[in-house]
């Protein structure tokens, strides 16, 4: 319900994401709309479990502290995955067809993923490796 | 509370040197807040010794120095404040008449009147009454005992210098800790400890004074002589003629030529007057004369009957084989003695007296030289042989101490990204907190450069005590231990052991004394509340912490 939510207030946005929008294509838009976000969430899942075991498993102060150009760079180096699977998924995917509304999707994505990291940063104690 | 070293002659002030070095490095005398710590109370050092140019004095005189930096980086909270200027007492700078020259018989000649010169006659040869004695006494305490009692009148008759009266007339009205050091074999300090202790027993009076001392019996040998003069009468040829004796392709002259090639041409031809007049430290007799010294001692200066038991405390010091000298010396400038392990037992010692404890058992002597087990060690210590001291019930142990401040020094190098913002470290949250107000990156960068001349004074103290290159008696081992835990060798041992298992890696050892700890339990030290923790007080709530955790597993490196 609440993704439901969220997508109708990107209402903008799937209009951006696919074009033939007015022309009946709403609910293809909704569902790659919807695949960039799980897309997105998984991977900020992915990320956060990825640094957590990092920091776990840091033996000592030094590599424990994370600079904020590695907290920027580890960030962006999951704008990758994002990419790739959502390539992946336009690839498997019939109904996605249109290169305009993959390289809409992957930013989509990208945008939500990179709102993800800096959400779980901001609520956790990892804060402090990025403000 | 106001504590006095009197260093008296040449051993005395290696010892006091050794003192400086130590507390420098960490070592406690108190408790306060319940950590272990020197700071509070004062810690002045006077030298009494007519070799006012010795090179004991100078090398003090720059430890000082160090130390003092140390407490402009630290705060007064890391160590005591020690008086950076070290008072000279020099017996031949006797007020009015006396004060004549630097040899025995102007000393004693009555103001010039040689009204007293038959009587000198009687009690010495007129090479002693006329031998210089501005360079100590030669390791012949019948003459400096004459000079000590007229220095000890002058300053008991009111006689002395201004300045002089009013540090006793001062000292009355406080509660002061007195600890005198010096040899049992030389000439200035088997002189000027007994007379100096029994001046200080008769002025106390109704004063809050303790009074203790440190005898250093032989623990080193000087070279003998460089030649002799063979029965033959002391002239300007005999003189002349071995002086040849220095020249530098005499094979057999080296380790004598550093001190003969530091003078100018007279001092060159009364030094060599001074060797053939038997005026120079003679090994052969050294230990004879502790003897004596000892006997003395306890006769007619421990427990008097006019003035009951001159010291409260008494230690006496020595190694039952000395170690030789390689390089002669007559006093004066080129005396460049090695720092010894026995000079850092005698300042252990003082450590004792000055954090309130006294001699264990309340007996007369206290042999602090430990010598068991292995014949090495009587040339060789390592730091667990060095004598235990208490403050109240809480015994400090020498070597855990060492390696509490080279953890300390490791922590603080190697284990904090400095460069890094406060604000994103993780870890070190004990050390953080201090960081994060406005002004907090300002003060780690300040402290970041504070702690790193600190660390590498403290370390090189620890260095300068133990580094066989530099000093004698001590194990090589220990440096290169030392210089280990204080490296990047220690991060790994000081890591945690894996994902879930939050205990390090390894142990922290310096010979029998070990500690377990992980960089992350340094880092949480900071107690909630006390975010505003000075420099100093930081560093000794790290040291205090450490030197208290449990002990690891004793690690075996011999």
């Amino acid at each position: 319900m609440s993704a439901v939510l969220l997508l109708q207030s990107f209402d903008w946005l799937l209009r951006l994401l696919v074009k033939d929008w007015n022309g009946g294509g709403d609910a293809v838009a909704a569902d790659w709309a919807s695949a960039a976000v799980l897309v997105a969430a998984a991977c900020v899942a992915l990320m956060a479990a990825g640094k957590w075991l990092l920091k776990k498993s840091a033996p000592n102060p030094f590599k424990l502290t994370w600079k904020w150009s590695k907290t920027l760079y580890f960030i962006l180096g999951g704008l990758a995955p994002v990419a790739t699977i959502m390539i992946i998924a336009w690839y498997l995917s019939i109904n996605f067809h249109d290169y305009a509304a993959l390289f809409s999707g992957i930013v989509f994505a990208w945008v939500i993923y990179a709102l993800g990291m800096v959400l779980v940063h901001a609520a956790t104690q990892w804060r402090r490796d990025l403000f | 509370m106001r504590n006095v070293f009197i260093a008296i002659g040449g051993s005395g002030t290696k010892v006091a040197e050794a003192l400086v070095r130590l507390l420098a490095i960490g070592f406690p005398l108190n408790k306060k807040d319940g950590r272990l710590t020197s700071a509070g109370g004062t810690l002045e050092f006077w030298v009494v010794d007519p070799d006012t140019d010795s090179a004991a004095c100078t090398d003090l005189n720059n430890c000082i120095k160090t130390y003092k930096s140390l407490e402009g980086l630290l705060g007064d909270k890391w160590a005591i404040s020690v008086n950076s200027d070290v008072r000279l007492l020099n017996p031949l700078d006797l007020p009015g008449v006396n004060n004549q020259g630097h040899t025995l018989r102007s000393l004693l000649s009555a103001g010039g009147t040689r009204s007293t010169e038959r009587f000198l006659d009687i009690f010495y040869e007129s090479e002693e009454l006329d031998i210089e004695i501005n360079r100590g006494f030669y390791q012949k305490p019948f003459i400096g005992a004459a000079v000590m009692a007229m220095f000890a009148e002058s300053l008991t008759q009111g006689t002395a210098t201004g300045g002089q009266k009013d540090l006793f007339n001062q000292l009355k009205n406080e509660q002061a800790n007195f600890f005198l050091c010096g040899s049992l074999h030389g000439g200035t300090g088997a002189s000027g400890l007994p007379v100096m202790g029994k001046f200080l027993r008769s002025e106390k009076g109704e004063s809050k004074w303790q009074l203790a001392a440190c005898l250093l019996g032989p623990y080193r040998l000087p070279l003998g002589p460089p030649f002799g003069s063979e029965g033959k009468a002391i002239s300007d040829e005999l003189i002349e003629e071995k002086a040849k004796f220095f020249d530098a392709k005499n094979e057999r002259s080296r380790p004598y030529r550093r001190a003969y090639d530091s003078l100018g041409s007279v001092e060159k031809k009364q030094l060599v007057k001074q060797i053939l007049q038997g005026f120079y430290a003679n090994p052969d007799e050294i230990c004879q004369r502790a003897h004596q010294g000892l006997l003395y001692y306890h006769n007619n200066v421990l427990n008097r009957r006019d003035l009951g038991r001159v010291f409260d405390d008494v230690y006496v010091i020595s190694r039952p084989q000395p170690i030789q000298l390689t390089e002669w010396s007559n006093g004066g400038k080129s005396q460049v003695n090695p720092a010894d392990s026995a000079e850092v037992a005698a300042a252990l010692t003082s450590l004792n007296f000055f954090a309130g404890s006294t001699a264990t058992g309340g007996t007369d002597y206290i042999v602090a030289a430990s010598t068991e087990e292995r014949e090495d060690r009587l040339e060789s210590m390592y730091l667990h042989d060095l004598p235990y001291y208490s403050i109240g019930d809480e015994i400090i142990d020498p070597e855990r101490a060492f390696l509490a401040s080279a953890i300390l020094v490791h922590f603080l190098s190697n284990e904090i990204p400095w460069d890094v913002p406060a604000k994103r470290w993780s870890g070190l949250d004990g050390l953080r907190r201090r960081y994060l107000n406005r002004e907090g990156e300002k003060a780690k960068r300040s402290d970041a450069q504070a702690y790193k001349e600190a660390t590498n004074m403290i370390s090189e103290s620890m260095r300068s005590i133990v580094d066989t290159s530099t000093t004698m008696g001590w194990h090589p081992q220990i440096l290169s231990l030392l210089d280990n835990l204080v490296s990047k060798e220690s991060v790994e041992k000081m890591e945690k052991k894996g994902f879930s298992d939050d205990e390090p890696k390894g142990t922290l050892s310096l010979g029998e004394a070990s500690l377990v700890v992980s960089s992350f339990e340094i880092g949480r030290w900071n107690p909630e509340g006390e975010g505003n923790l000075s420099r100093g007080e930081y560093l000794r709530l790290i040291w205090s912490n450490l030197y208290r955790l449990p002990r690891g597993k004793t690690a075996s490196f011999r």
